[in-house]
């Protein structure tokens, strides 16, 4: 059975936490979906090396992570490879080592899954304009959309 | 060759845990300063434990520190089970060395590897060694994995774990997850024995450098939580009497405090543990090492990453030998029963010698807390390392070198600004 990923990534504090969110948010709202079997929702604190040990498992890997760059608060970016995300330089991940490093590191060990796919929603990195409860709710609809669609 | 005057700074030394200075400055050729800074400012913790409950404390304590929260759990718990006079019973402790394999294995894992790893082979990071070392790197990669399910079953999650208590755990894995974890153990100890052979052949400068080794001794075991304070020295010190020998100072160019033995620098983490404890490991291992050119003890500091391989080694063999023994508790925790006292908890983080005092009230509530955590006590001795090294090569080297090799000797130490507060930027001026 194609086993599918649910990757999100963040720290607690601010709106890093935006994965841990939608991850919490997705998870509840795709248990009486058709795929509620083939979807395994994990989040992490950082993304740090064990995201690749992690991944391993799955064919196909949906990252979710907080990303800042100059599109509007709550805006969700999606990148259908490592290399379309690398391409976007204007990007920044929310973290010091961040995830391009680790995916990099597991596309140079070909560690990577067959499949993935990452989702980056903007952020304020001020805190100075959070994500509302609302825009959260229209997050999880675009995204379990895009999850169902790609199964 | 360099000007015989000049100021070098390192404003941010890369691949150690937090963020950090090093100012040098050069006069005549010679070093007139230098200066390993702490600038993050203090985190306040010990002011901030004041008034809190013995378990509060045990679930903050583990913030302190992302990569060893489990040392500063486990420092902690001892502390608070020392003023209640709780003595935890064998299957309590067992389950403590089996955390802390865990912690061993997750910490060693990334410095080995990630961060070590490429000053020895010759790469700027991790990620163009990967290109030539897959596998060596998917080895780390593997073993902090491993490292990170044993953190995960007994504190419930890797990152800043919440499973550990004053008197145990608040829960007992189940006899099945032990189980599957003590299978992929098994399946993978080769790696660890390889990781050991692998870097016992790693090319190391040849030094010898006079420094004092500190570390926990247990009569029967490698230390991890429990045992007297040693040096190689003659120290030989309950855990009560820290304070009577060990000394912390502040230095006006950093945040972190300095601590000293008897007045001078001491190294601890897992080169002084295994310089101390070498008896203690088990032939496995300790016949792989006498195979090779290198003894311990070993006052050659780069000998550091050897250690940590052994202590990666010894941390899965005795985590198989602790799951295989795995019986299910009455109760995975003592009950406690606070009263006023004063208590003390040292055990060894990856880093090397964790020391915890605190004080309670009748209610148990923290009055006075104290930590003395690893980098602190190395910071010293970092300093002097860097003098010894740098006098040596300034008169030949670059300050590019000087930058490159004074960033590779930090490392080596694994220090973890996160805890001392945090780590490195570097400036030199001669």
């Amino acid at each position: 059975m194609l086993l599918v990923g649910v990757v999100g990534v963040g720290s607690p504090f601010g709106d890093d936490n935006i994965a841990q969110r939608v991850i919490t948010q997705l998870q509840r709202e795709s248990q009486h979906k058709k795929s509620a079997d083939k979807l395994v929702f994990e989040y992490f604190d950082r993304p740090g090396i064990h995201l690749l040990e992690y991944m391993k498992a799955f064919d196909r890997v949906h990252l979710i992570d907080a990303i800042v760059s100059d599109s509007p608060v709550g805006t969700i970016h999606h990148f259908d490879s490592f290399d379309s995300f690398q391409k976007h330089k204007q990007i920044l991940s929310s973290h010091d080592f961040d995830i391009v490093q680790v995916l990099k590191l597991g596309q140079i060990l070909n560690l990577l899954p067959k499949a993935l796919m990452i989702h980056g929603i903007e952020i304020d990195p001020n805190h100075e304009l959070p994500v509302k409860v609302g825009q959260i709710d229209k997050l999880c609809k675009e995204l379990l959309m895009m999850i169902e669609r790609a199964i | 060759m360099n000007d015989q005057n000049t100021t070098i700074n390192i404003p941010v030394i890369a691949r150690v845990e937090g963020e950090g200075a090093l100012d040098l400055q050069i006069r005549d050729g010679k070093i007139y300063q230098l200066q390993l800074k702490i600038y993050e400012p203090p985190r306040l913790f010990e002011k901030f434990l004041i008034g809190r409950e013995p378990n509060e404390v045990v679930d903050a304590v583990a913030r302190i520190c992302g990569i060893c929260p489990v040392a500063y759990q486990m420092s902690s718990v001892h502390a608070f089970e020392s003023i209640f006079a709780m003595k935890p019973d064998n299957w309590v402790r067992q389950m403590r060395r089996l955390f802390y394999c865990g912690e061993w294995m997750e910490s060693h894992g990334i410095h080995v590897h990630m961060l070590a790893a490429p000053d020895f082979l010759g790469y700027d990071s991790v990620l163009t060694m990967a290109k030539d070392y897959p596998e060596v790197v998917k080895r780390g990669m593997r073993l902090h994995a491993l490292g990170m399910e044993l953190m995960s079953l007994l504190g419930k999650r890797s990152v800043h774990p919440v499973g550990a208590c004053v008197g145990g755990f608040y829960a007992a894995p189940s006899m099945r997850e032990v189980k599957r974890i003590l299978e992929c153990f098994k399946a993978n100890l080769s790696l660890a024995q390889d990781l050991v052979t692998w870097a016992l052949s790693l090319p190391f400068p040849d030094e010898k450098q006079d420094f004092i080794s500190v570390s926990l001794q247990h009569p029967h075991e490698y230390p991890m939580n429990e045992g007297v304070i040693v040096s190689d020295h003659g120290l030989n010190i309950q855990i009560h009497e820290f304070e009577q020998h060990f000394k912390e100072s502040q230095v006006p160019y950093s945040n972190a405090l300095h601590c000293r033995l008897h007045d001078r620098s001491y190294l601890v983490g897992p080169l002084a543990r295994v310089n101390l404890n070498y008896d203690k490991l088990p032939t496995q291992i300790t016949q792989l090492i006498e195979k090779s050119n290198i003894h311990f003890p070993s006052q050659n500091m780069f000998h550091s990453i050897v250690a940590r391989c052994i202590e990666i080694y010894y941390s899965m063999l005795e985590a198989i030998c602790i799951m295989q023994d795995y019986n299910l508790p009455e109760k995975a925790a003592l009950s406690m029963t606070p009263k006023a006292g004063i208590g003390f908890g040292c055990t060894e983080a990856p880093r090397g010698l964790l020391w915890h005092q605190y004080e309670t009230d009748e209610a148990g509530l923290v009055t006075f807390s104290k930590i003395v955590p690893p980098t602190s006590q190395n910071q010293a001795r970092i300093e002097e390392n860097l003098i010894w090294q740098l006098s040596r090569e300034i008169p030949h080297a670059t300050n590019a070198q000087l930058r490159e090799h004074s960033e590779k000797i930090i490392r080596n130490y694994d220090p973890c600004i996160s805890c001392s507060t945090h780590f490195l930027k570097i400036k030199v001026d001669r």
